[in-house]
């Protein structure tokens, strides 16, 4: 899907900068999903700050310990 | 700085039981935009998720960038783990895997393992070795 997004010369210039990317449509691209997942990954951790979810793991000490023969 | 995120502190933010201090500093370090994976980490954690977490966890782990496999991996974390033999060590496999990844695209490694500063020792491997929130 194609969607018409607003910046100024200035912005542009800077989203082009960040994102190492020459053409406008890659730039913007990379930098909404980059801006996703880091919402998404938010939005997961604060749910399990809050408590909302945990997942029934055993101590990494555990996980690594190598086959005891 | 870009820093691989090892399952120590992956597992100690979302396991049940985790203390909260524990839980903040954990999700200071993976909300790091800089913050990178690796397919040994993925295995590690969700090799050991039950059932009803996995697709909850594979959901938190797709957010992070997910660095490249080296097709040598096996034979370059072998002759890493032969130079830790060498010097008087012998780290978990996994951590080996992980670890060479990291070489392989010379980032560092964000952990509460102390495995890796072994590994540290014996290669140009750069250990963000952490000790845990109380």
């Amino acid at each position: 899907m194609k969607v018409t997004v607003e910046l100024s010369d200035e912005e542009l210039r800077e989203i082009l900068r960040i994102t190492r990317e020459k053409r406008k449509g890659a730039a913007i691209r990379q930098l909404a999903l980059e801006a996703l997942m880091l919402k998404k990954r938010r939005e997961l951790l604060d749910e399990a700050e809050a408590g909302k979810w945990s997942i029934d793991l055993p101590p990494i000490e555990r996980l690594r310990e190598d086959r005891k023969l | 700085m870009i820093s691989m995120i090892d399952s120590s502190i992956w597992v100690d933010c979302v396991r049940t039981g985790s203390p909260e201090p524990l839980r903040r500093q954990t999700k200071t370090l993976i909300m790091n935009p800089d913050s990178v994976i690796c397919e040994p980490v993925w295995f590690e954690l969700l090799r050991a998720v039950p059932r009803r977490d996995r697709a909850r966890t594979e959901a938190l782990l797709s957010t992070v960038p997910l660095l490249s496999t080296p097709t040598d991996l096996w034979l370059t974390a072998r002759t890493l783990g032969q130079k830790c033999v060498d010097a008087g060590a012998l780290p978990p496999a996994i951590d080996l895997l992980i670890a060479q990844v990291c070489l392989h695209h010379k980032i560092q490694i964000t952990t509460f393992d102390a495995h890796f500063q072994q590994i540290g020792k014996v290669s140009a491997l750069q250990v963000n070795f952490l000790t845990r929130a109380r």
